[in-house]
């Protein structure tokens, strides 16, 4: 009753919301197709573009391939238990150096974040190794770990690891000092200011450091694997790159590339869902 | 190190109430005989900071001989220009720094950071990001072992209280800075703590926020009339809130003034703008801030 004498033009406040989220989200879905169109014509414009250049022989099919050729190379391999056995190999190692590191790096940073003295003595010798090519030690981990799938996690673990180590460190003692003060201020204990204020205050760092090593650690193992390997997409890289079949090292490296962007969007998803207070 | 010269009161640590009862003391007359010493108390406390400059390091008074009571129940507001040593008195209540000379007592204790019958309120509102708004109105009683069950009804009561039902499970950065400011303020009577140390809470808002959350607060503080030291650099609201405006002078940081606002409770702070008494008071203090 009260709505009849109050709203003298008629206007229905839910249907207006309703119609409101409607647009709000026509224009989302207008927005990502033209986004999702406009990609596929930049990817498919430059293979064009490409093949075009390799049909009209200004560029050298053996030193640059073509789409054509690469796509046949994956029509012809992707099906096979070999190529599989390849990838797995590769997903596999990274995937135990990455896990291995990450919960060292975890629990560095967690120690070193204890002491500010004990920071102190070590951050020069982190920066040391971490500001060394340490991709440049595969070939000694070759030889101390063997050809196996062993010298390839080592290799991705010390990348991994300082990466991971100096993001948690990062993020574990970069803590405001309001934050401190009202936590300490409404009674905290250690326990509970470092489970309920630290970790989380550091876990945005934490999670895209993360993000980093991953890409860091396919790129330890497919490096490894290219110095000496018996398996794995790298020593398949080496192969071809040795034969000269430019097709096969595109294929590869296109499969290589779809891995690690599925594996980082994975990452990013679950980070969103816990970080969604950002 | 400070004299301890406290007696009998010195030897009484901290009353450990447990987690999630009332600690707010009765509104009758029984609190009178019980709480027969102050709230809070100094006595020629005196503190010095190291300051660094290019030319060298010298030291810094940013206390001198301060003597101040805080009685139970009563509204003290510390006013002064910045850099006179409120944010330090108001620490040193709050057991976060550790004064140089002289007393300070809180219900008879030496003060220690996260003693439960004190709360402590800061001008940015250090709320954590990643909680929502009821989960920060409840951090400190799940510091303090409360049932989930318990507090998140206490919680809830107090953002309703704060005019924020309605935005439980608003994060941070959802919310305007009022509405963080509130949440805030819920927090701080979420404990039911005895005694409030506030350091400029409204500071960093607009002055009809300002006035809004001091109506808030007078309106909680009414229910249940905690102790409140009220640190700020703003006259008007000193007088529309206190009992007492204790003025501060730096070069050292001393107290130059202690002054009664006699100005009638409850008051409505929208009525008090265009009230004689209090913009007199107004003068009068002003005047006194200029001459010492
Ligand atoms: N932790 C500290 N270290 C060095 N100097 C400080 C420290 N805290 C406060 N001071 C100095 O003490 C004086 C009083 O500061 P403060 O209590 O913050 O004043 P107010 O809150 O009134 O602005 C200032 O000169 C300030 O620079
Ligand atoms: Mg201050």
């Amino acid at each position: 009753m009260s709505e009849n004498t109050m709203a003298p033009v008629a206007i229905d406040p839910d249907a207006w919301v309703r119609s409101q989220l409607r647009a709000a989200s026509a224009q989302r879905l207008r927005h990502g197709l033209s986004v999702w169109v406009l990609r596929l014509v930049v990817i498919g414009g430059a293979l064009f573009l490409w093949q075009s250049l390799v049909n009209a022989r200004v560029l050298d099919p053996f030193v640059v391939s073509s789409p054509q050729a690469v796509g046949a190379f994956l029509l012809e391999n992707l099906g096979t238990g070999k190529f599989w056995t390849d990838v797995q190999a590769t997903v596999l190692a990274t995937l135990i150096g990455f896990v291995l590191a990450s919960i060292a790096g975890v629990v560095a940073a967690f120690v070193l974040a204890q002491s500010k003295h004990l920071h102190d003595v070590v951050d020069p010798i982190l920066t040391f190794f971490n500001s060394m090519p340490r991709v440049a030690f595969a070939p000694l981990f070759v030889v101390w770990f063997g050809l196996g799938i062993t010298s390839k996690i080592v290799l991705a673990f010390s990348l991994c690891f300082f990466i991971v180590l100096s993001g948690a460190l990062v993020g574990l003692t970069q803590v405001d000092s309001d934050l401190n003060t009202i936590t300490r201020q409404l009674g905290a204990n250690r326990r509970q200011h470092f489970v309920k204020l630290v970790l989380p205050n550091a876990l945005p760092s934490i999670a895209a450091s993360l993000r980093l090593a991953l890409i860091y650690g396919f790129l330890a193992v497919v490096v490894g694997e290219m110095i000496g390997s018996s398996s794995g997409l790298g020593q398949q890289i080496a192969y071809y790159s040795g034969v000269l079949r430019m097709d096969a090292v595109f294929g590869i490296l296109l499969v290589l590339g779809v891995l690690v962007s599925a594996a980082v969007a994975l990452m990013r998803a679950v980070e969103n869902y816990f970080l969604r207070w950002q | 190190m400070p004299v301890k010269s406290g007696g009998i009161r010195s030897g009484l640590e901290q009353a450990q109430t447990p987690a999630g009862t009332t600690q707010g003391l009765p509104l009758n007359g029984a609190s009178k005989q019980q709480g027969s010493g102050a709230a809070i108390s100094f006595s020629h406390v005196g503190q010095y900071f190291l300051l660094r400059e290019k030319s060298g390091a010298r030291a810094i008074e940013a206390l001198h001989d301060v003597n101040l009571e805080i009685q139970k129940h009563e509204f003290v507001a510390i006013v002064g220009p910045s850099g006179c040593g409120k944010t330090t008195l108001l620490n040193i209540a709050a057991g976060l720094v550790q004064q140089q000379f002289g007393e300070a007592r809180v219900n008879g204790a030496v003060p220690q950071a996260g003693q439960k019958n004190v709360a402590y309120m800061l001008a940015r509102d250090a709320l954590l990001p990643w909680r929502t708004a009821i989960r920060n109105v409840e951090y400190g009683l799940e510091l303090n072992g409360v049932a989930k069950k318990e507090r998140r009804h206490r919680a809830g009561e107090l953002l309703a209280a704060v005019g924020l039902s309605g935005y439980e499970n608003a994060y941070r950065s959802q919310l305007s800075h009022g509405m963080r400011q509130r949440v805030a303020l819920a927090r701080t009577f979420a404990l039911d703590s005895s005694i409030l140390l506030m350091d400029e809470p409204f500071g960093a808002l607009d002055s009809h926020l300002k006035i809004q959350l001091g109506e808030l607060l007078l309106s909680l503080w009414e229910q249940n009339k905690r102790s409140v030291m009220f640190v700020t650099h703003d006259l008007h609201e000193a007088i529309a809130l206190a009992d007492r405006v204790i003025v501060m002078r730096p070069k050292p940081g001393h107290i130059a003034a202690d002054i009664p606002i006699p100005l009638p409770r409850p008051r409505n702070l929208n009525s008090l703008q265009v009230n004689s008494e209090y913009h007199e008071l107004y003068q009068h203090i002003w005047s006194v801030m200029g001459n010492v």
